[in-house]
């Protein structure tokens, strides 16, 4: 779960007790997952106990999540609605809602955090006139970024991860060639997918605000605006690709090549031609170094044991480690903190001569070092799909490693721990 | 989408029908490509044990194969849906099967190898 999630989610739950929405309620949380589990600390943490998590998937039935049993969703049925708050710190919490009031469950369901601007499963008058203002405002704002560049096509990458940019970046050039456009105008959410695109060269890259871009989005789509293209495997949920995963495995990587952009399969991808030489602080001993990657947005953390042992090897061959950070993030304990701009990021690992990432979109951006490179991938399964995330995000060239088991919280590292990596 | 009571028979019905079925795929009818993939999915859909349960809606004809699963709709209530859909996701159940140029979608991975239409009807289906 990413910071500005975080903060978001602590500030509703406070917000909630403040108004005193959870005393003396039986509170169940739906959907197990790293955002779901941070609640259930939280909540704890605050002296509320949790009367389960609720789940849809039986495997996790049975099994705990901070000490709370996981349960099928029937379960919230057992208590009368009006003493009962169900919490949804998952992505899905549109389609979550409305399973519970299919259900018959009639208390209260409570949304902590907007991962969906897009949803609300709703018809009423009052939800669409709502839908269209905001479509409004969409329009004003595309229309502006229209007025801004004339005659380009507008190319809206709607989700803030690093990996989707440049994979998009990747293959918009020859995607542009197949639809005989000459110049296009990105948008991304935040600043850092604003670095990766412009690795790419794009010489128009407009920096926007998730709700912005979503807005924008939208209206383009209601509006049957011309000159746009959404460029996600996933986003929003017109873009029905993710379910092709219910059949076959199709990696990241061909999703965007063949699924978004409709090219061949042998289409090769551009390669980022804005990077720079790392010129930061730290003097990285050439070939002795080595550059390690803990933090990721929407990937679940691998246990402190397993990078302190990572850690331990490296130190234990002489390197020095590295951990790179950004913003409040911390260096890992007995190593250094590193942080290159994204466009340095290759040339401090070239420099270093070891990267050891947590399998992130920081992994695709140095897709392409020369030097080792290592991915791990905790042992989770891709977005409710039967494909675990080594199978949609494996990266040619590197080593790539599961580590662990798959479920939040458990007892990640603890059975396929790292000594089994060969460093 | 007019606030008028033409509209309000037509949101009337989708709840309803949203209440109802499991999923319902909209079939605008606006590419050949739908027009052999509706065909496929409604053979599907009405071999299938899950018959009441998908509900296909189009301006198309149904083809012989559709069975109880196919309705046919208006000009006038196909193009509203069109545009109810693009103003925002109102259920996870409602899904429409059309090529977009504005975004990408399973028709691509179908025109490029990646999926047989068989496996895109599976994917769509299970």
């Amino acid at each position: 779960m990413d910071q500005l999630h975080y903060e978001e989610m602590t500030f509703n739950l406070r917000r909630l007790i403040q108004q005193g929405a959870l005393q003396g309620k039986a509170i169940y949380l739906f959907g197990h997952c790293n955002a779901t589990e941070e609640l259930a600390r939280l909540l704890l943490e605050q002296g509320f106990s949790v009367k389960a998590v609720l789940d849809n998937n039986p495997a996790k039935h049975g099994r705990f999540c901070l000490g709370t049993k996981i349960l099928p969703p029937e379960t919230v049925l057992g208590g009368p609605g009006e003493e009962t708050a169900v919490l949804i710190a998952a992505r899905a919490y549109a389609a979550m809602a409305d399973q519970l009031r299919r259900l018959g469950y009639t208390g209260s369901v409570r949304k902590l955090v907007e991962y969906d601007s897009y949803a609300e499963y709703s018809l009423s008058p009052e939800t669409l006139a709502a839908r269209r203002e905001r479509a409004e405002r969409g329009a004003a704002r595309l229309e502006e970024l229209s007025r801004k560049y004339p005659g380009r096509l507008k190319v809206f990458c709607p989700f803030s991860a690093l990996g989707d940019v440049y994979y998009t970046m990747a293959y918009l050039p020859p995607f542009l060639r197949s639809r005989g456009v000459e110049a296009c105008a990105v948008c991304v959410i935040g600043r850092a997918c604003q670095e990766v695109a412009r690795l790419f060269g794009a010489d128009a890259v407009e920096c926007l605000s998730q709700r912005e871009l979503d807005e924008m989005v939208q209206a383009a789509l209601y509006t049957d605006a011309p000159g746009v293209f959404i460029a996600h495997q996933d986003r929003p949920y017109v873009v029905n690709l993710s379910q092709a995963l219910r059949v076959k495995r199709v990696p990241l990587e061909l999703l965007y090549r063949c699924g978004v952009f409709g090219l061949a399969p042998d289409t090769a991808p551009c390669r980022p031609a804005a990077l720079r030489p790392y010129k930061g602080p730290c003097r990285l001993e050439p070939g002795r170094s080595v550059i390690l990657s803990p933090y990721a947005k929407s990937v679940p953390e691998l246990k402190a044991d397993v990078w302190a042992r990572i850690v331990a090897h490296f130190q234990a061959k002489g390197y020095s480690c590295y951990t790179n950070v950004a913003g409040e993030e911390r260096p890992l304990p007995g190593t250094r903190p590193i942080c290159p701009a994204i466009s340095e990021i290759q040339a401090a690992a070239e420099q270093a001569g070891v990267f050891v990432g947590l399998r992130s979109g920081l992994c695709d951006v140095i897709q392409t070092a020369s030097c080792r490179k290592i991915a791990l991938y905790p042992e989770y399964y891709y977005s409710g799909t039967q494909w675990k995330a080594i199978d949609m995000y494996r990266l040619e060239g590197w080593e790539n490693i599961v580590v662990g088991e798959s479920e939040p919280g458990g007892d990640l590292g603890a059975v396929h721990p790292p000594q089994d990596m060969d460093f | 989408m007019h606030t008028d009571s033409g509209q309000s028979e037509r949101l009337r019905r989708l709840e309803a029908a949203l209440e109802h079925y499991d999923r319902i795929y909209f079939i605008p009818g606006k590419d050949p490509a739908e027009r052999v993939l509706a065909a496929g999915l409604a053979r599907r859909a009405a071999g299938g044990r899950a018959e009441s349960s998908i509900l296909i809606l189009s301006p198309l004809a149904p083809p012989d194969s559709a069975g109880r699963v196919w309705r046919q709709i208006s000009e006038q209530d196909s193009d509203a849906l069109y545009r109810l859909y693009h103003l925002y996701e109102f259920s996870d159940r409602f899904q429409i099967l059309t090529r977009d140029q504005r975004f990408g979608g399973l028709l691509n991975l179908m025109d490029t190898g990646v999926l047989l239409s068989d496996e895109l009807l599976a994917a769509l289906t299970v």
